[in-house]
Order: C-alpha cells, then sequence, then structure tokens
C-alpha cells in the first residue's frame, strides 16, 4: 500500500462511529460505564500519542506515564489552587509543561541514546517523577490531589459549565476527537512520512537531507505533548490524581494498547484501548483474579498476534480476497490506517 | 619501503591535483583513526567540476572510510574538508546533502517497507523541505508533481515496471538503481557512488555502468565512486585516485595512473612485470 496516496475516507467512518458511539452513550447507560467511556477516550489519546514516536519515529518510550502524570498533576494543582484561570488556559499551561518535559528528555537522552537505552533512561526519568511527586507537599505527596473540580469552559462569548450533567464528558469526546484527528494528520502527511523515513532507515533519510535527531525530536515531543494532554483531561473527570498515575505500570498501558491493537496502525491503539475498557469492565467483579485474567488474556493475543487485532485483520483481508500485496512482507509495517 | 615514501607519496598524488577554483569537494590532510588504527593518513583529495573521479585500491585500503568522511558520515579525525569552499569537516551528511551532495551506499539502502514509487517520491518530499518549499504540508498524499516526478526518474532508470513493489522484495539490481534514483531525486550536484556495481553479474555492470555514464552526463554531474572493477574504473573515470594503506599515493588520468608503477605493485606485486 502507498503511504503517499492516502485516502481517508475509512479513517473518517471510523471516527465518526466512534464519536456518534460516545456522544449518544449517556442517553442509554448508566453511570459507571459513561465513567469508563471517559477512561477509554483518554486512554485513546495516551496510546496513539505513544505510538507516533514508536510506530511512526522508531523512538520508543517506557516512561510516558511522567508526561501523562505532569498533565494531570499541572491541572489538578491548577483548578485547585489557581481557580481565576481559564480553563483552556489551564489545559494549555498543563499540555505546555508536558512539552517542555518532553524536549528536555529528548535534549538529554535522545541524542546519545536510542533504541533500548534510551527506552531504559526514559523508565528511569518516569521513577524520578515519580519520586517528586511523592515527595512534593503541594501535590499531596503519597495521597495526590483530590477535589479537582470540572471548571466552567469560557469560550468569550458563551460559557459552559462543565460541572453540571454529562457536559465535562462531551467535552472530554470532542477534545479527545479533535486531538486523534491532529495526531492521524501529522501521522500521513509529509511530516510522517519524513518520519517513517527515519524510522525505517536512519542512513539512508539522512542522505536524504534529512536531520534524523531533529525529527525524532519533534516525534517525541509531539507525542509527549499528547500524553500530556490525556493526563490534562483526565484530572477533572476522575476529579482525583494519585501518584499511581506516574507510576511505571501506566507507561506499560499506551505499550499494551499499541500491541494489543497493532501498532503499525495509527487507529491500532484505539482498537487496544477499547478492548483492554472492555476486558476492564468484564472482570471488575473478579477480585483477585481480575489482573490475573486480564495480563494472561494480553499475553496470548500479543503472543499470538505478533501484528495486533488490526493486523491479524489486515493479514486476512490480503489473503482472502482483499487487495494484493506486492511484496512478500506484511504490508503492516508500513501502512497508515486509511 | 617504496611504497611508504612519504615524500615521493605525497609529491605523486598532489601534483596532478586540478586548480582550486574548479573544485567541488575537497579534501585536504585528511586523518581518521579508528581508536589506535590509522586508517587515513594525510589524504588529499579533489573533486572538479564536471569529473568523475574514481578512488581505487585494494580491500582495506580505507576507500569505505574515505567515503564516509567525504560525505559526512563520519567526521575526521583532522584535516579539512570543503564543499564549494565551505568548510564541512564537522557537518554531518544531511547538511552536505542540503549543499548539493548525493550517495549511495555499498549495500543499497532504501526504504524497505515503501513501494519504489514511495521511495523516490519521499526524496523528493525531502528535497522541496531542504529547499524550504513547505508548500502541501497540510495535505495529506503527496502533491500529483512529485508522483509524476517520480514516476519520470523510476521510468529513467528502466523501475517504471515494479515501481508498486516493495523495497524489501527488489532483485539486488532494482534496488541499486532505486537508491540512484533516490539520489537523483535530491538533484545533486555531486553524485558519490561506492562501489555502484559490486555483486552484480557482468550484464547487470555493463548495464548500470551505461546508466551511470548517461546519468551523469545528462544531469551534469560530478562524480566521486570506489569501485573494485578495473573494467568500470576505466570506462567511467576521468581521474583516479590510487588508495593504499590510508594514503593516496597516486592521483591523475586513467592512462597515467594504469602506466604507474607504484599501481602495478599495488595491484600485482613487485615481482610482477605487466598490471
Amino acid at each position: 500500500m502507498s503511504i503517499t496516496t492516502v485516502r481517508p475516507l475509512s479513517f473518517f467512518l471510523s471516527l465518526a462511529a466512534l464519536l456518534v458511539v460516545a456522544l449518544l452513550l449517556p442517553h442509554f447507560a448508566n453511570r459507571g460505564i459513561i465513567f469508563l467511556a471517559g477512561i477509554v477516550a483518554i486512554n485513546i489519546v495516551f496510546g496513539i500519542a505513544f505510538n507516533f514516536a514508536f510506530a511512526k519515529a522508531g523512538v520508543l518510550s517506557f516512561g510516558h506515564a511522567m508526561f501523562f502524570a505532569v498533565g494531570a498533576y499541572a491541572t489538578g494543582y491548577m483548578t485547585i489552587n489557581q481557580d481565576w484561570m481559564p480553563f483552556l488556559l489551564i489545559l494549555l499551561v498543563a499540555v505546555s509543561a508536558g512539552a517542555l518535559l518532553a524536549i528536555v528528555t529528548a535534549l538529554l537522552a535522545l541524542r546519545r541514546a536510542g533504541g533500548v537505552s534510551f527506552a531504559v533512561i526514559t523508565l528511569a526519568l518516569g521513577a524520578l517523577i515519580h519520586v517528586i511527586i511523592t515527595k512534593t507537599t503541594v501535590l499531596g505527596r503519597n495521597d495526590g490531589l483530590a477535589g479537582i473540580a470540572r471548571p466552567p469552559l469560557d469560550l468569550g462569548v458563551v460559557s459552559i459549565p462543565l460541572g453540571v450533567g454529562d457536559n465535562y464528558y462531551y467535552f472530554l469526546i470532542v477534545t479527545c476527537a479533535l486531538a486523534v484527528l491532529l495526531m492521524w494528520g501529522l501521522w500521513s502527511n509529509r511530516f510522517g512520512r519524513s518520519l517513517q523515513a527515519v524510522k525505517s532507515d536512519p542512513a539512508r533519510a539522512d542522505f536524504l537531507g534529512i536531520d534524523v535527531d531533529a525529527k525524532r525530536l519533534q516525534a517525541f515531543t509531539i507525542s509527549g505533548t499528547m500524553a500530556a494532554l490525556s493526563g490534562a483531561l483526565f484530572a477533572p473527570w476522575a476529579q482525583i490524581v494519585s501518584p499511581e498515575v506516574a507510576l511505571w505500570t501506566q507507561s506499560t498501558m499506551p505499550v499494551l494498547f499499541a500491541l494489543l491493537g497493532g501498532s503499525a496502525f495509527f487507529l491500532g491503539p484505539a482498537v487496544g484501548a477499547i478492548l483492554f475498557g472492555f476486558l476492564d469492565y468484564g472482570t471488575r467483579t473478579m477480585v483477585g483474579v481480575s489482573d490475573l485474567l486480564v495480563g494472561g488474556l494480553l499475553l496470548a493475543v500479543v503472543l499470538a498476534v505478533p501484528g495486533g487485532i488490526l493486523g491479524m485483520l489486515s493479514t486476512l483481508w490480503n489473503r482472502f480476497g482483499g487487495r494484493r500485496n506486492n511484496g512478500a512482507t506484511p504490508v503492516a509495517t508500513s501502512e497508515v490506517h486509511q | 619501503m617504496t611504497l611508504h615514501n612519504e615524500t615521493s607519496l605525497a609529491s605523486r598524488a598532489a601534483g596532478a591535483l586540478p586548480a582550486h577554483g574548479s573544485t567541488l569537494l575537497q579534501a585536504r590532510d585528511v586523518f581518521k583513526n579508528y581508536g589506535p588504527i590509522k586508517v587515513l593518513k594525510n589524504v588529499n583529495l579533489d573533486l572538479a567540476q564536471g569529473e568523475r573521479h574514481v578512488v581505487i585500491g585494494p580491500n582495506g585500503a580505507g576507500k569505505s572510510t574515505l567515503f564516509k568522511v567525504l560525505s559526512g558520515e563520519l567526521p575526521p579525525t583532522s584535516g579539512t574538508i570543503t564543499l564549494r569552499n565551505e568548510d564541512v569537516s564537522t557537518q554531518k551528511g544531511y547538511r552536505r546533502v542540503r549543499k548539493g551532495v548525493g550517495r549511495s551506499f555499498q549495500v543499497a539502502r532504501v526504504f524497505l517497507e515503501m513501494t519504489a514509487l514511495d521511495n523516490v517520491a519521499v526524496s523528493i518530499e525531502a528535497r522541496e523541505a531542504n529547499c524550504g518549499r513547505n508548500g502541501g504540508f497540510l495535505a495529506l498524499s503527496t502533491p500529483r508533481a512529485i508522483i509524476d516526478e517520480a514516476l519520470g526518474l523510476l521510468s529513467d532508470l528502466g523501475l517504471y515496471a515494479v515501481k508498486d513493489t516493495q523495497g524489501a522484495v527488489l532483485a539486488h539490481g532494482d534496488r541499486k538503481r532505486l537508491e540512484l534514483a533516490m539520489s537523483l531525486a535530491l538533484k545533486p550536484k555531486i553524485l558519490m557512488l561506492d562501489e555502484p556495481t559490486a555483486g552484480m553479474s557482468p550484464t547487470d555492470r555493463a548495464a548500470a555502468v551505461n546508466l551511470i555514464d548517461r546519468i551523469v552526463r545528462d544531469n551534469q554531474l560530478s562524480l566521486l565512486l570506489t569501485e573494485h572493477d578495473m573494467g568500470v574504473v576505466f570506462q567511467l573515470g576521468t581521474r583516479l585516485s590510487v588508495l593504499h594503506y590510508g594514503e593516496v599515493v597516486v592521483s591523475g588520468e586513467p592512462d597515467v595512473v594504469r602506466a604507474d608503477p607504484l599501481v602495478r605493485e599495488i595491484y600485482l606485486g613487485r615481482k610482477s612485470g605487466h598490471a
């Protein structure tokens, strides 16, 4: 499949279908399911953000929880202590903090180490951020921040009270959809193709005049920024932020979403996050065995279907009457989900 | 030993350097060490406008290292590399590419999971971005003009039939030509080819030489290449430099180099009477 010809129809249909289901959900679902849907939407952005750096630019991070945590804590802190700030400004500051942390991380580590070495450095930095949070009094130390309000959304001509009814849920869904749309544009356009060149063969990309270090930094910064956005949206949704959001286990989540859904596909992490949401919901009453069950299922899927769910569907589609791949290798490694 | 008489080597190598004004790429007093191992020793080399300069030498002479240093893949330990009179010694490859250098690798490097067409189209997009032409950034698909240009290049290099084939499954010769197409997509002034016919059958080699010859002529390129095959060397080169144990021992026109007793000695041994 060509990466220079983008056919956006299937992407837009998928996004529209998800959006319609999510927006209609409050009309027939209970509070628990609506809350879970919000978490899934946040996880979709988190997963796609991680996968943007990993699958598109070849930058693997085991510490993406630090960006999520920075976004969540910054939003929580400002919402509680700086209530004069408009909510959009709070989000902007929180997301900027994530971007700054990503830039600093990339400048410190990305030029010195690549591959797994870089991933381990991000893991260490993530652990450092977790420790800093648990030692910082204004961030609630081990207790975190509780009682985070959902402030009104002031758009100048109109002010929407996000704390009323399902307003914050709708805001959350629309913002996540816009974030996904933005990342899809960057994934699919010329910038995305240059990132793919960097991932595919850095030496060849270098001798096409592409600044490989700069592209990796840009990809990682975009990824960290979007992960911070997912954290920023999470804080008012959960109304509590605890240090667990900065723990390494939180960093494994987007990796799992990507592997489960298919990291070679833009919407792979979204599929993974949705499936994970179903698993989480289906095993919520199985106290003590739910983690084991979820972990076992994930392990089975990852081992049995290395390309993830979408990878498997793509293979089946190519094998049974779908489009033919001229190459002997699966197209999934480069395919833009369209 | 005769080969390492430094005074005579320096005078042989430097005596045939072209006039400075026409020089596009220049190496002066270049050394390259890998730890304690001195791979390049006081290399001086010039590539003039329109010249076809071939660097030859036995295995382990340092040709590939010289190529890497000249292209920016590796920095020199000491010495100066200038590109159109600008010191680029510390500049990475991508910055030299933006100044008009295109290069191939000994083992062809293309984007394996992309189709041949995508490989060339992405190269053209990179060139446009390098030139600061960012029009179309918001467009998702590659503009039609770029696709047409890529198809034209593929046709020119006899790759149109495999335009939709992934780089990973292209035949060796096709992959070499695709890499050449990617380099040409950058519209370089200097084309650097590292053993462009390595691993090819005699038939493919002859075709590749003719292709390179035509492309260099049609695009008015300056060519710098390393090569093992003497047939290719004398067919393509207008100037040869012989590298031996990291030193340029002879540099000059092909007939002069061919007749040089030192070159015969390097390739055939001291006792041999003819090359």
